[in-house]
């Protein structure tokens, strides 16, 4: 059935009314009235203006687009924003505010410091995507060999190849945050220490 | 590219989401990995969507008499850490990458039915069923019977796909999945999961083989159990059915791997997979 087809917006308007989202973007309630078929990255960049989220490969398997989704990791590009009814999101923009001011170096968040101590990035496309990932597994393994990190890591991609310093920057990222003895979220943990 | 429009629908229970499903052009929705990319391309363009996240009879796993019921809603990072048969935790492991895990559900895996899935393999190598339930009831249909093609399956267009049953692991019990992932996609060129009981003598009273990647639909290869069944699984007997894993099985050839190598390695990851499965059997 071709909807399109000789309809005015608001005829598409009816036979599609917008629903109403309400969740948690970076520790802010924010509320808006959409089409069921908005992508979670579109009313992030466009409906927020949130543009750190990156879309690279549109076909949801360069991993540029992943967010915190109550914590973890997930392609914004591959989830509808309706189905975040209620939850919580994080983009790169809310990274550095997961954890104590403390903490930050230059007012980064200690992965983000790292990225940018190790020289982990060319052209810094796919780097919102790696440390939100990045993030997710540190929750998971505070401390990953360069192999975990790899594997870890295999739902990002990076078109300069500059995996090294990447995976270098994760290990350096899971010290600070070992040694501050908090997780990537900003919650105290215990017993990481080397 | 954006979907094209559709009604959002998200019903409460299963009987609602049921009722959704009585429009011919309505979809379900679970976690999204395989179909929203689906719906991008615009190959898929269902007129309702029918989000199945609040339906909590689609949820939880818990042991049911002699089998584990995993709801189908169960997402692939919690299946990759349940207590159960190594060859279904090691699939869920493999599948995808870290985003899509923490997304994609089996119930969702498995209603794609993608030839090349990594669950469908080892719930076939596990002897699992999947119950459906649709307007006239519930059904139960083994995994066996419910792959019919590409993307195809024995669920009618008003079913859910409600649990999957998977025998619990016994006594002298083994399992394992050995894939052989193409190195962009990560999908399998060859799954092979496999599952052997032994009795006490050493000698093989139970064998499930499931395959994936190799033909149009993952299937479970009846003929190389047979030829494990009685018999004391030396690496001759594992090789006699590594050789008849495919049979009667057209091989798939594409861009990554031709046919002849496909069938090779098929039936070198089937002597890996039974060897894996045979190491733990013994424990």
């Amino acid at each position: 059935m071709n909807k399109e087809a000789g309809a005015t917006r608001n005829e598409l308007w009816r036979c599609n009314p917008p629903v109403k989202v309400e969740l948690k973007v970076n520790g802010r309630a924010v509320r808006r009235e959409i089409e069921p078929r908005t992508l979670l990255v579109d009313f992030l960049r466009e409906e927020l203006s949130l543009t750190g989220t990156k879309i690279g490969c549109d076909t949801s398997q360069c991993g540029a687009c992943t967010v915190l989704l109550d914590g973890h990791a997930v392609k914004s590009c591959n989830m509808l924003a309706v189905q975040v009814q209620g939850r919580d999101v994080v983009t790169v923009e809310g990274l550095k505010d997961l954890v104590p001011e403390r903490l930050r170096e230059e007012g980064l968040h200690p992965l983000q410091a790292a990225f940018w101590n190790e020289h982990a990035l060319q052209c810094g496309f796919c780097t919102p995507g790696m440390l939100m990932s990045a993030s997710d597994l540190l929750m998971e393994n505070p401390d990953p060999s360069a192999e975990e990190v790899r594997h870890g890591l295999e739902g990002n991609l990076c078109r300069c190849t500059g995996y090294e310093p990447i995976v270098l920057a994760v290990q350096r990222a899971g010290r600070s945050l070992r040694d501050a003895g908090i997780t990537p979220l900003g919650q105290p943990r215990e017993g990481v220490a080397e | 590219m954006i979907p094209q429009e559709f009604r959002y629908l998200r019903p409460a229970s299963l009987d609602e989401a049921v009722a959704a499903l009585a429009d011919p052009g309505a979809k379900l929705l679970a976690g999204g990995q395989s179909l929203l990319p689906l719906m991008r391309l615009r190959f898929a363009a269902p007129d309702a969507l029918v989000d199945l996240q609040d339906v909590a009879e689609l949820k939880g796993v818990e042991v049911r008499g002699e089998e584990l019921r995993i709801g189908a809603l169960t997402r692939h990072v919690e299946v990759a850490g349940l207590d159960t048969w190594d060859a279904l935790r090691g699939a869920a492991q493999q599948t995808g990458d870290r985003q899509v895990r923490r997304l994609g559900t089996i119930g969702g895996a498995v209603s794609h039915a993608d030839p090349a899935g990594d669950l469908p393999a080892a719930l076939l190598a596990l002897g699992a069923r999947a119950e459906l339930v649709g307007p006239g009831g519930r059904r139960s249909v083994p995994l066996e019977e419910f792959f019919t093609g590409p993307l195809m399956t024995a669920a009618t267009p008003g079913e859910v796909l409600e649990s999957l049953f998977v025998p619990l692991p016994s006594g002298g019990s083994g399992s394992a999945y050995c894939k052989l992932a193409q190195d962009a996609s990560g999908f399998a060129l060859v799954g092979v999961a496999a599952r052997l009981g032994l009795d006490k003598g050493g000698t093989c009273r139970m064998a499930g083989i499931g395959v994936t990647g190799v033909g149009f639909t993952p299937y479970r290869a009846r003929a190389a159990e047979e030829l494990l069944l009685g018999s004391r699984l030396t690496d001759a007997d594992i090789e006699k059915a590594a050789r008849a894993v495919l049979e009667d099985v057209e091989v798939a050839a594409d861009a990554y791997a031709s046919a002849e190598y496909r069938a090779e390695m098929c039936r070198l990851f089937t002597r890996r997979a039974l060897a894996a499965a045979l190491s733990k059997a013994q424990i």
